[in-house]
């Protein structure tokens, strides 16, 4: 995963995307629910019109408190609607803010629905609009609350409409309200477009921009999110292998017996200090290669014995030499010779020689011998 | 010389090249062995950053045969003009012979142009053998930068020390002391360092690796400490609920093991996250780790090896509870008289001394009969929480500190929590512990996180200084 755009393409496929498949169609149900609603409304309180005002406070004054509070929670103060903690338990910003967002295209869709709902209706049969109120304070007020709904924008019903819509009224008042189902279906439109849609859609857009810089910096808002996002990101700064790793050798591990007893017969003794080996010996590893060859070449029908401290480490150098003295001394013994104390890695540095002997093929003896006695004169 | 700085790491065999080169590419993939003659081919490794190759590391074999090329060179060479000549046309000439494969294998990119790491052990004295290998190298006029590696025992180092120094000072402009298992990452890149000192072409790219491997470094702390708020968050806030079936005290036993069992699982995952984080992966985890995981975290015993000793933990927890005191003094507008923070030390002293047996809240939280369920946690015990905490640091320093050349297994020897407390500031380590206990008794809040992050970072800033 290069970056976090990458890692947000991904999130539908990752085990965060799954939990959002329910709350993506919430305004889908809350469309559903709005068709419902106008159909509630023209078959309550009375089967024969629609009440004016359970219709304006269903569908316009009801969705535009909640839409309010919605807003108002989501965008100043951060929080979410109640169902967003039925989807997820994490505390996230961007996920308040994506909830409240659905939480306004819900309260859109359902006023939406109910209003296209409301003009099929209008097509399709005779439908009339009243209000009914034995309250005469209420009845003066209508007028007024019918002028505020317009907000100056759209023709406000005329008074004499708005009294002709108040069932009892006038007498035969259902042939009456027939001829002003249109106005009516005009009206309301405009006041749950103009009070509820459009302030809804344009809050969710706000949201979804809102949402939109907070998922730029996501990991800085979510301790949870900001470690998953981690452990998918491909660090820009990293070494890569050119070559397949090396697999692990196949390493000699015959078990060696450490021998005690002194050096007494001469031999050649690889990077050996003077004195150390029996008389006779032959010192090699000090100077050039060709003169150890002719060392070799001079001594070897005589010395047997090649004498390397375990704790050395074998070149090609020596084995060419040994391979040499083989030409002339058949199976020559090659001892290692431990020092005292014995070093914390001696099974190691015998396998080194044990695989040193294997793979450059030389036919010796492997012996190995802690010296009783190193000084020689 | 290559189009980005590329240093070949050479030397005798078993001299530790591959350990300098896993622990400089921070990669323990690479085959390490005690056993001398482990590589046997060349391989590169290089830092790339944002597609752009800074730098590269090449492991090579060791040198098998350099005193019969440095022989046949001799017998060829007419004078010194012709011998970086000559070595190309030895390898021309022997690239087919197995003989001389690892020989070919260690000059081939130093005379393709790469710079020079010539690695030795201290502890081996010096031989004819290491003085043909520095004689060849010196023909390729690389720039190159010789590395003691103390590998042996202290006394043999400390005998050969001398000789080496001044064997190696006639061929190279610079010798440095690094141990690739044990040396510091500040170590690592004072070598990067060096390295862009003796080759100035390449300072630039060089240095900008070390600026990149700082950065990168940084942030994997920050990313660790992260995943040990998120650790902790998890464990003292857990909640495990077991139906009520057989005798009370049965019961809650076996409801302690399956919580610490849950516990362990966690802990688990949190050394899989930082290994991951820190690049490891083939961390021995069964060495000592694995028989102190079986244990049983909620006995009291693992709380005083992992975590503060009880004096300390009183007084700090008195620190933390006077600080909280504070708070509602401050709110009353001090009209208490600081009789909040009085009784916030008097209460937190106790919390710290007189902690609970206890390690998590239990209680009954279905009493429908028939349905009855014993809640165990969230964590409710000072002590016990301090002791998780150590045990998560410890692990964040297994890491953290680690080299990827160091194959053995994770040792542990104990918390350290209390040393590297005693490396904040008193105001940090009061601070520590007031969130702490807030998380006992609630969720941090993201912004609550963080500053418990910012601690966790100091804490790890002592580990590396201690």
């Amino acid at each position: 995963m290069a970056n976090f755009d990458a890692f947000l393409s991904k999130a539908p496929e990752s085990r965060l995307g799954a939990r959002w498949q329910v709350a993506r169609f919430w305004p889908l149900m809350a469309g559903f629910n709005g068709v419902l609603a106008m159909n509630a409304l023209m078959l309550w309180p009375s089967r024969s019109g629609v009440h004016l005002l359970i219709f304006i406070m269903t569908l316009v004054l009801l969705p535009f408190l909640l839409m309010l509070w919605t807003a108002l929670a989501g965008l100043i103060g951060g929080r979410a609607p109640w169902w967003r903690w039925l989807v997820t338990q994490h505390r996230d910003p961007a996920i308040n803010l994506w909830s409240c967002r659905q939480a306004l295209l819900a309260q859109a869709s359902f006023v939406g629905s109910a209003l296209v709902w409301l003009w099929l209706m209008l097509i399709s049969r005779q439908m009339v609009f009243y209000w009914s109120t034995s309250i005469e304070w209420v009845s003066q007020r209508v007028d007024s609350l019918f002028q505020v709904l317009s907000l100056g924008v759209i023709t406000a019903p005329r008074a004499l409409v708005i009294s002709a819509s108040e069932a009892g009224a006038i007498t035969g008042w259902e042939t009456a309200l027939l001829s002003h189902a249109a106005y009516w279906g005009a009206w309301l439109s405009q006041v749950m477009l103009l009070w509820v849609i459009a302030p809804a859609l344009i809050l969710a857009g706000l949201c979804h921009w809102r949402m939109r810089r907070t998922l730029a910096h996501w990991p800085d808002h979510n301790a949870q999110l900001r470690r998953y996002y981690h452990s998918l990101k491909q660090d820009p700064l990293r070494y890569t292998a050119l070559e397949p790793a090396q697999p692990d050798a196949s390493l000699s591990a015959n078990k060696l017996a450490i021998a005690r007893h002194p050096l007494t017969e001469p031999g050649f003794g690889w990077l050996q200090p003077e004195g150390y080996l029996p008389a006779g010996s032959v010192y090699l590893g000090r100077g050039g290669h060709k003169a150890d060859e002719q060392s070799v070449r001079n001594e070897g029908g005589v010395l047997k014995h090649w004498y390397c401290r375990v704790d050395q480490v074998a070149t090609g150098d020596l084995a060419d030499l040994i391979q040499l003295h083989s030409q002339q001394c058949d199976h020559p013994t090659l001892i290692l010779c431990v020092p005292d104390p014995e070093p914390s890695e001696l099974n190691n540095l015998l396998r080194s020689w044990q695989t040193f002997v294997e793979r450059q093929q030389l036919r010796v003896h492997l012996t190995v011998v802690q010296p009783e006695v190193q000084k020689h004169g | 010389m290559a189009e980005f700085p590329c240093f070949a790491v050479v030397g005798h065999p078993n001299q530790g090249k591959s350990s300098v080169v896993s622990t400089l590419a921070q990669d323990d993939h690479i085959a390490i062995s005690p056993v001398s003659g482990t590589t046997r081919e060349a391989h590169r490794y290089r830092l790339v950053l944002k597609e752009r190759v800074l730098y590269e590391w090449i492991d090579t074999p060791g040198f098998q045969r350099a005193r019969q090329i440095l022989e046949w060179c001799n017998e060829r060479a007419h004078s010194a003009a012709d011998r970086p000549a000559l070595l190309s046309q030895f390898v021309e000439e022997h690239k087919t012979d197995p003989r001389f494969a690892d020989d070919c294998a260690v000059l081939t990119p130093v005379l393709a142009g790469a710079g020079i790491i010539y690695v030795v052990n201290s502890s081996q004295p010096y031989s004819a053998a290491h003085d043909a290998e520095l004689t060849l190298l010196s023909w390729t006029a690389q720039p190159r930068l010789a590395l003691l590696n103390p590998m042996g025992p202290a006394d043999q180092v400390a005998a050969t020390r001398t000789q080496w120094q001044q064997a190696l000072q006639q061929y190279f402009s610079l010798v440095r002391t690094f141990n690739p298992l044990r040396d510091s990452f500040t170590s690592q890149l004072a070598l990067i360092r060096s390295l862009a000192e003796i080759a100035p072409d390449w300072q630039s790219a060089l240095l900008e690796g070390v600026d990149a491997l700082e950065h990168q470094r940084q942030e994997r702390h920050d990313q660790a400490a992260d995943a040990v708020v998120g650790y902790c968050e998890q464990v003292y806030r857990f909640q495990l609920q077991v139906p009520l079936a057989g005798p009370k005290e049965q019961l809650k036993a076996r409801a302690l093991a399956q919580y610490n069992a849950e516990l362990q699982r966690r802990e688990s995952r949190l050394q899989r996250t930082l290994a991951r984080i820190y690049g490891h992966h083939h961390l021995d985890w069964e060495g000592e780790w694995q028989p102190l995981s079986h244990r049983d975290l909620t006995d009291r015993r693992e709380w005083r090896a992992w975590g503060l000793p009880r004096r300390r933990l009183a007084a700090l927890s008195t620190a933390a509870g006077a600080a909280s005191g504070l708070a509602v003094d401050a709110a009353a507008g001090g009209t208490s008289l600081l009789l909040g923070a009085a009784l916030g030390g008097v209460i937190g002293g106790l919390a710290g001394n007189f902690a609970g047996r206890d390690p998590v809240t239990v209680q009954w939280v279905e009493k429908i009969p028939g349905y009855e369920h014993w809640q165990l946690g969230p964590v409710s015990n000072l002590e016990f929480a301090v002791a998780l905490f150590g045990r998560a640091l410890r692990i964040w320093y297994q890491v953290r500190v680690r080299n990827h050349a160091d194959r053995a297994a994770l040792r542990l020897s104990g918390s350290d929590l209390n040393q590297w407390l005693e490396g904040l500031a008193s105001r940090q380590q009061v601070q520590w512990l007031y969130w702490l206990r807030k998380w006992l008794k609630r969720s941090l809040t993201e912004s609550e996180q963080k500053q418990m992050k910012h601690l966790i970072l100091s804490i790890g800033d002592q580990m590396d200084s201690l």
